[in-house]
């Protein structure tokens, strides 16, 4: 999945150029609501600066487009190209997928202890930790050091497991 | 005299010399984990005060406050993760410095200019509290849009090695910045109806997120072999583990300009250690003789950001005594400290309470003695958690980076957030986008963008003028300070870039 240099830029510049254009013509007209009768002399109205953010960003990817690909000058110290070989590609794709799932899913279910647990157990064991009662005691000694220092610590309670209160729940019940 | 003797003899108690030592010691172990900052460490003690002794209290609320910010800098430098954002800038060169087996010289030159450059804001806000705050006071909103204006401008054309990519970067912060409640009319901006999104997004998750996990993820996609070893190892040759007298000197300029620089800031209201830390590192890597040098592992990069970051400390107590008006929440958190016991901060204070004020004055410098020599117990100890396996230690802080980010406001989106700004900072390093511009864009878009309203608003008043600025004296100087500094930013990277292409060349 290699790409040379130029086409690298040219295609970083077009996509962002879409982007661009997304957010000038949807984003900000969708979510960014100007109060009536807003004036000039009430001061410049809340659109003004993601619309002059926009502007500024098109005319720097329009600006840096006519000077590399039609007046051919580059002025940069170096570019590299992204590195994205099928392994690294990968592993990287598995990794932000678990962080997704801990984040998402993993903590507000389970909790943030036993959601942690799980994760680092499972990360720690993609990135090559396969010793069970290392992993274990890692995880355990860690979430205890957590426990100790926010909850009991500084009264912070971090999310607890909504599965395991509905279990807890039904039981008593 | 006589007030200032009894000051020293009231700070200088064995009860408040042990407060600032147990003050240190919990701020600067707060201050390492990533999610608690200075405020916080400082809110947490704030209700314990009034149980306390005014005069063990306040010197342990000081001590806290100081140890927090060198605390912070010890898990930018050994694991890119700032332990409050104040210490983002001292990631871009200690981290570098600590991967070539540094770490403990970098921590350690981290600990003598955040020492220095506190004692020296100390020292500005003894002798020169009144005439700085003055000056401070002289600023309005057009100076604060211009002044954070030109910091965008700079600091993005200064990082990264393309000025558009760096442009691009700020403006994604910007655009991040402004999602939530717009500043003056408070209707809700780039939210879509989503409520998390109306509080805006939170700058601690953004930093833990774009420094920390980034970064993680972009090591752990290296073979399973290379993950068995530690992250760090330190090099056992003495003179990559001691800071030398030549390089303190070598960077004495630099550390002396970013801690005026610091003062400066910090006796502005609302601006803030970590715009402080950044504006001294760009302005090192400016005018340093090694611009080059700067992101890789530079000795001056970590001692401007530390030096300024710090400074800012002594002198945002300027706004907050000589006019009681707090130059950040930490300092707002300090008056609240005194206004518990009793004593309300501002200029008359001076005449009421002049033996309280130079005791707090010989408690701060004491404070920063206590800290030079407990900096090294903690750089001793931190050296030995970063020998653990990367393969155990990368889970490990992105659970307590997380549970940090969680901490601020008690938001499980704050933690998603961290995430995705995660992958987000990972992407962007793949495409070669500086990381850093975005943050910038980001922390100075809702002071740029309020006081850019409140000038148009101004200039509403002189019937649509926007011309009445340049009759302000302190817009017209500091204009031409930094038409100055343009032309010599321009000037330096059209050197840079002419010497990289020669050498190339060659």
């Amino acid at each position: 999945m290699s790409l040379n240099k130029i086409n690298h830029e040219k295609l970083l510049i077009l996509g962002l150029l879409c982007l661009t254009f997304f957010f000038i013509f949807w984003v900000i007209p969708n979510s960014v609501i100007d109060p009536e009768n807003f004036g000039i002399k009430d001061g410049l109205p809340p659109s003004f600066t993601p619309y002059l953010v926009g502007l500024l960003t098109f005319f720097t990817l329009v600006f840096q487009y006519i000077n590399r690909f039609i007046f051919k000058t580059n002025n940069d110290v170096e570019t590299k190209i992204p590195v994205f070989s099928k392994n690294i590609f990968n592993r990287s794709s598995y990794i932000i997928l678990i962080c997704l799932l801990y984040s998402f899913l993993f903590i507000e279910y389970l909790g943030f202890y036993l959601g942690s647990f799980i994760f680092i157990f499972i990360l720690s064991f993609i990135l090559g930790e396969k010793r069970i009662l290392i992993l274990s005691l890692f995880s355990t000694f860690l979430i205890l050091f957590i426990y100790v220092g926010f909850n009991v610590g500084f009264n912070i309670f971090l999310p607890e497991s909504r599965i395991l209160e509905q279990v807890f729940e039904g039981i008593l019940n | 005299m006589e007030n200032i003797v009894a000051g020293i003899q009231l700070a200088t108690t064995p009860e408040a010399l042990i407060a600032i030592f147990i003050g240190l010691i919990a701020g600067q172990i707060l201050g390492a984990i990533p999610g608690l900052t200075a405020s916080m460490a400082v809110a947490l003690l704030v209700p314990y005060t009034f149980y306390l002794d005014p005069w063990i209290g306040i010197p342990m609320l000081l001590g806290m406050f100081k140890g927090s910010l060198f605390g912070s800098s010890i898990t930018a430098i050994l694991i890119k993760t700032p332990g409050t954002p104040a210490a983002a800038a001292t990631v871009l060169d200690g981290y570098p410095l600590a991967q070539k087996g540094k770490g403990v010289k970098a921590m350690k030159m981290a600990l003598y200019s955040s020492v220095f450059g506190d004692t020296f804001s100390d020292v500005m806000l003894i002798f020169a509290a009144g005439f700085l705050a003055s000056i401070a006071l002289n600023f309005g909103p057009p100076e604060y849009a211009l002044l954070t204006g030109f910091s965008l401008i700079c600091i993005s054309s200064l990082t990264g090695n393309s000025i558009w990519k760096g442009l691009l970067s700020v403006f994604l912060g910007m655009i991040i910045g402004m999602i939530g409640l717009d500043p003056i009319t408070a209707t809700p901006r780039l939210t879509f109806d989503y409520l998390e999104l109306e509080e805006g997004i939170g700058l601690i998750p953004m930093l833990i997120g774009t420094l920390a996990v980034s970064e993680e993820i972009r090591q752990m996609e290296q073979p399973v072999k290379k993950l068995a070893s530690s992250t760090l190892t330190f090099s056992k040759k003495k003179i990559d583990n001691i800071v030398t007298l030549s390089e303190f000197k070598s960077t004495l300029p630099t550390i002396l300009k970013s801690s005026g620089l610091g003062t400066l800031i910090g006796a502005m209201p609302g601006l803030g250690s970590t715009i402080a830390a950044f504006l001294a590192y760009g302005e090192a890597k400016r005018s340093s003789k090694f611009p080059e040098k700067f992101g890789k592992g530079s000795l001056e990069g970590v001692a401007a950001s530390e030096s300024a970051n710090n400074a800012v400390s002594g002198s945002n107590m300027i706004p907050l005594l000589a006019f009681g008006i707090p130059g950040d929440i930490a300092a707002a958190l300090i008056m609240g400290a005194f206004l518990i016991q009793g004593i309300t901060l501002g200029p008359v204070v001076f005449q009421d309470n002049p033996i309280e004020i130079y005791a707090i004055f010989a408690a701060l410098i004491v404070a920063n003695l206590f800290n030079l020599v407990l900096g090294h117990g903690l750089i001793r100890m931190c050296k030995h958690v970063v020998t653990v396996p990367k393969r155990l230690l990368f889970p490990a802080v992105l659970v307590v980076a997380s549970a940090g980010a969680y901490a601020i406001r008690g938001s499980l989106f704050d933690i998603q957030l961290v995430f995705i700004f995660g992958i987000l900072g990972y992407l962007m390093i793949k495409c070669d986008i500086p990381t850093v511009p975005m943050l910038i864009g980001f922390i100075l878009i809702p002071i740029l963008e309020e006081n850019l309203r409140i000038t148009i608003l101004l200039g509403s008043s002189h019937d649509l003028d926007i011309g009445f600025i340049f009759t302000r004296p302190a817009f017209l100087i500091l204009l031409l300070i930094m038409i100055l500094a343009s032309f010599l930013v321009l000037k330096r990277r059209k050197l840079h870039n002419l010497e990289k292409f020669t050498n190339k060349k060659l």
